[in-house]
């Protein structure tokens, strides 16, 4: 195994951020850690990059344990923080500059690298505009280019496309893809499903500090059977609605948000008569129908009985 | 280690690019010296002049000497007065004294008789004390000159000498001569006032004072705001990236010690050079001196802004603290107004006050010929201080992510 994380635990006073996980990535794989805010994934990675000390478990990359020789795996990992990490009143290339330096990376061979992961990014007309010039999504390739320039064999991105528009995000997983074909192994963190089934070969599902469920994408959706999701917006629905629909045959799961309930059923287009059923007998006034295929959305809300997004 | 000077050269560069703080802190050094020469009278480092009213109802040699000679003793200012304004002149503290030569003052000098001068002076004021003594050298020194002068014309008569003018001119001779020979005074005085303590100072000036007064200051307020250059970094979350490269922590506090130290000491030159050359002031004959005491006086600020960095929690609360310390500090250690005016008590809290070292010891070296021995007290303190302030930065200082 490439990396192994074991019997990882973060406590902190009034909490337990990470709560004694298990999981491993092989050699040439992207590997997501799917979970929603505040499921311990940041406080994974930095305790992977050895920025803080695990109260408890170790971490193993390459047969080396990051608590006992730190320096030498920093030097193979590349780190993309949650947030930007840059100084906002240096220029790209100046702050790209000094990310190599704090790696060790001579002159020339710094130069090169630049040039060559700013064409990456498709940012190489503005390198010299400050960082506080930016918009978001070219911030946040800036962000993830200062973690590529050492090439680093292992690249841990912790929510890289948060809060940016649909184009600089597509631009971003596919230079993840990109890279992970030239060989680089990625932890990929995110809370959206799309991006991590997009990416990943394999998923591990956090919440609460715990591993919930880990494995491929189809060994995952195997879990919730050939359910389907089906997700229903109607006016005047009641509370005690739910337990209704629970009872109803197939019916794993039920999630109310506002006006929009979604069910996790079994052979979801046979029952889907039952359901609406159950809506019109109630006087609720059904506006809009859907049904879904099994995702790992569908996955989470098996396990937990709420969404990925909160 | 090569790591450590790349992390000052990000200070040293962010510091260009964003340097409206750093040159802020410069310019108001310079302007608040600026004011104060002003208030002192400007670059000329004599002592200011006493302004004094004079009003020659006798136009004579004799008054017009009398005048004269006191412009030229360079003590007084002299104004031309009328008689009818001297009076409001003195009281409204436009002059510090004022005098009246009467009509026929001369005359009666010439006769061997003497005439009132009337000063007019405030009641505290003692300035006409050094007046009347002026005035009364000049009255002596035309009795000399008139005795030489009458002597040569009655020596010519009882030789009888046939042409008169001959006569005429070697007694106006003798009479100039002598009057030139006592103009100028052959002595002058060099002032040296004896303190408390003992030791002799040269004349001391305040426009010395108050520059490097405010150089210290200034100085200080950009080295504590530099310093929370490492709480910023966790605002950036460049901190957390930093900590993520296989750089030593040792090489990260080393860098931007480094490179806030150097931000420090360009400012130092910059309003050491202003001083010299904008307010022409004299640092003294010890350069190395100098040098030591602002090196381990810029240690002790950078040990003091780190500390604080350390204990607060954010760049708002350091810029709300910073400006109390230095403004405090600075007014107890006599960045403002020279120690030796202050109540004794002020004096013994001075010994907490970092500029408070730095200024007597600087002090030391520009009016007494003093060499960094003469200073080493003050080295020893200041580097004792600074030892001190890291002390509490290493077990205070933390390195983890949030
Ligand atoms: N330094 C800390 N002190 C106390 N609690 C912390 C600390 N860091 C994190 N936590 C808590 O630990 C939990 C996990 O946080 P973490 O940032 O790892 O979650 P996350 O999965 O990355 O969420 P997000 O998607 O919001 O980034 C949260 O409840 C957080 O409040
Ligand atoms: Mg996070």
């Amino acid at each position: 195994m490439f990396l192994e994380v074991k019997d990882l635990k973060k406590v902190y006073k009034r909490q337990r951020a990470v709560d004694g996980i298990d999981f491993s990535l092989k050699e040439g794989e992207i590997f997501g850690l799917l979970g929603p805010n505040g499921a311990g994934k940041s406080t994974t990675i930095s305790m992977i990059a050895g920025l803080i000390k695990p109260t408890d478990g170790d971490i193993i990359v390459e047969g080396r344990s990051i608590l006992k020789s730190p320096k030498e795996i920093k030097r193979m990992m590349g780190l993309v923080p949650q947030e930007i990490a840059l100084y906002p009143t240096l220029s790209a290339r100046e702050n790209l500059k000094f990310w190599g330096r704090m790696y060790g990376m001579d002159s020339i061979r710094l130069k090169e690298r630049i040039d060559e992961v700013l064409r990456i990014l498709g940012l190489t007309e503005r390198a010299d505009h400050r960082i506080d010039t930016y918009s978001g999504g070219m911030k946040r390739r800036i962000n993830i280019g200062a973690a590529l320039l050492h090439q680093p064999k292992l690249l841990i991105m912790d929510e890289p496309t948060v809060g940016i528009d649909p184009q600089s995000r597509k631009h971003i997983l596919d230079m993840v893809l990109d890279l992970n074909r030239q060989g680089m192994t990625i932890l990929y963190t995110s809370h959206y499903m799309e991006e991590v089934e997009y990416l990943c070969h394999r998923v591990a599902i956090m919440d609460r500090g715990s591993i919930i469920a880990s494995g491929t994408k189809e060994e995952l959706k195997a879990m919730v059977g050939n359910a389907h999701k089906v997700v229903v917006e109607a006016d005047n629905f009641r509370q005690y609605m739910v337990d209704t629909l629970r009872v109803l045959e197939g019916v794993q799961q039920v999630m109310v948000e506002k006006q929009s309930i979604t069910i996790l059923v079994k052979d979801g287009r046979k029952r889907l008569a039952d359901i609406i059923k159950v809506f019109n007998d109630d006087g609720c006034k059904v506006n809009s129908v859907s049904i879904k295929e099994p995702d790992l959305e569908g996955v989470f809300l098996h396990l937990t009985g709420r969404a990925l997004r909160n | 280690m090569k790591k450590a000077f790349y992390i000052a050269g990000l200070t040293l560069l962010q510091t260009k690019k964003d340097r409206l703080m750093f040159m802020l802190m410069i310019g108001l050094a310079i302007f608040f010296t600026f004011i104060m020469s002003m208030a002192f009278g400007g670059r000329d480092d004599t002592p200011v002049k006493i302004p004094v009213a004079v009003v020659d109802n006798d136009r004579s040699d004799i008054s017009r000497e009398i005048i004269s000679r006191l412009e030229r003793s360079g003590l007084y200012e002299m104004v031309l007065s009328q008689e009818e304004i001297i009076y409001d002149y003195v009281r409204d503290r436009e002059v510090e004294v004022g005098f009246i030569i009467p009509k026929g003052f001369g005359q009666s000098v010439e006769k061997g008789q003497y005439k009132n001068i009337t000063m007019v002076r405030l009641e505290m004021s003692s300035g006409a004390g050094a007046i009347t003594k002026e005035i009364s050298r000049v009255i002596s020194s035309f009795a000399a000159a008139r005795t030489g002068a009458d002597i040569i014309k009655d020596e010519g008569r009882l030789l009888s000498v046939g042409d008169t003018g001959v006569i005429e001119r070697a007694a106006q001779q003798t009479f100039d001569t002598i009057i030139g020979e006592l103009r100028e005074p052959k002595v002058t005085g060099d002032y040296r006032y004896v303190t408390m303590d003992g030791q002799t100072q040269q004349d001391y000036k305040p426009l010395d004072h108050s520059s490097i007064g405010f150089m210290l200051m200034f100085t200080m307020f950009t080295v504590l705001f530099s310093a929370g250059d490492i709480l910023e970094e966790r605002k950036t979350y460049t901190w957390y990236r930093l900590m993520s490269t296989p750089t030593a922590k040792g090489s990260i506090i080393g860098g931007k010690l480094l490179g806030i130290y150097l931000i420090g000491c360009i400012q130092i030159l910059i309003l050491i050079l202003a001083g010299r050359f904008l307010f022409n002031v004299n640092y003294g004959p010890s350069l190395a001196g100098v040098i030591a005491l602002m090196a381990v006086f810029l240690l002790s600020v950078l040990g003091l802004g780190f500390m604080l960095a350390a204990l607060v929690k954010t760049t708002g609360q350091l810029q709300a603290l910073a400006p109390i310390i230095i403004v405090g500090t600075s007014m107890i250690g006599g960045c403002f107004w020279p120690l030796e005016v202050a109540s004794p008590s002020m004096q013994s809290a001075a010994r907490f006050s970092l500029q408070g070292w730095a200024i007597t010891g600087l002090t030391q070296l520009m009016t007494n010929n003093a060499g960094v021995g003469d200073v080493r007290l003050n080295i020893l303190v200041l580097l004792g201080f600074s030892a001190a302030f890291f002390a509490v930065t290493l077990l205070k200082l933390k390195y983890e992510y949030r």
